[in-house]
């Protein structure tokens, strides 16, 4: 091929590449910015997920205790223990692939919509309904056999993620 | 429990399955038997999964309460941050 020609391919290439990088950069920077604060504020986030260890152990006694004849209560109790579980693992799931991210990962197209949808949540703006159930879902079918069989993430768990935001 | 709820709503998708394939038979015989017994087997499985979702309204309803709960605790926590 002609150099005169490859001149203009290499330049078109290139001004490419750096819109490319250029309009990611904000996106890059709230992401670091999101786990710097996630790394301030690792202490929070620990007592935060401890405190629902403790309300979801709260909710299995209580669902234990209640006997077979208070089955709507007992039903409903079940189902505050995994909507408590979902939302658990569920910032589990956040905190990963916000250090996935950090670190570089390209992220497939749900893990980037329950990324969105999550950060949304918690910082307490408004979410449509169909994003919400579409977060529940894709919790759920991550979590499918703890949040069934009510198992929150223990004391390992927990530390191993605070190691990997620290680590980030 | 899945029983009193599965049978009532695989006799309604019986009955759709059978309207269906009958009057498909009528204009096109050899594909009526078929189509009917294709309606039943998606029946089957769509009664199963409406008659679990029929048996746990509380349940589903308990399950959207505490993940709001969880939720305005987590989003607490981060306001105060």
């Amino acid at each position: 091929m002609p150099i005169p020609f490859l001149i203009p391919l290499l330049l078109t290439a290139a001004g490419g590449i750096t819109i490319g990088v250029l309009s990611r950069q904000p996106e890059i920077n709230r992401l670091k910015e999101q786990v710097r604060v996630l790394q301030r504020e690792i202490e929070t986030l620990r007592k935060a997920m401890q405190e629902q260890q403790r309300q979801i152990n709260e909710l299995k006694i209580r669902y234990s205790t209640l006997k077979v004849w208070n089955f709507a209560e007992r039903q409903r109790t079940r189902g505050m223990t995994r909507g408590s579980l979902i939302l658990h693992y569920g910032l589990r799931d956040y905190i990963e692939l916000a250090v996935a991210q950090y670190r570089g990962k390209v992220l497939e197209v749900d893990d980037l919509r329950f990324f969105n949808g999550f950060n949304v949540m918690v910082n307490d703006q408004a979410l449509g309904e169909e994003e919400k159930s579409f977060v529940k879902e894709y919790i759920t079918a991550r979590h499918r056999y703890q949040i069934d069989n009510l198992i929150p993430m223990n004391g390992e768990d927990q530390d191993a993620l605070a190691h990997m935001v620290e680590a980030a | 429990m899945y029983l009193l709820w599965f049978i009532p709503y695989l006799l309604k998708y019986i009955l759709v399955a059978a309207l269906v394939g009958g009057v498909v038979a009528v204009f096109f015989p050899p594909i009526g038997g078929g189509l009917f017994l294709l309606l039943l087997l998606g029946g089957v499985v769509a009664a199963w999964t409406d008659a679990k979702n029929k048996r746990r309204p509380h349940e589903r309803q308990g399950e959207a309460e505490g993940f709001d709960q969880a939720l305005r605790s987590v989003q607490h926590s981060f306001r105060q941050r």
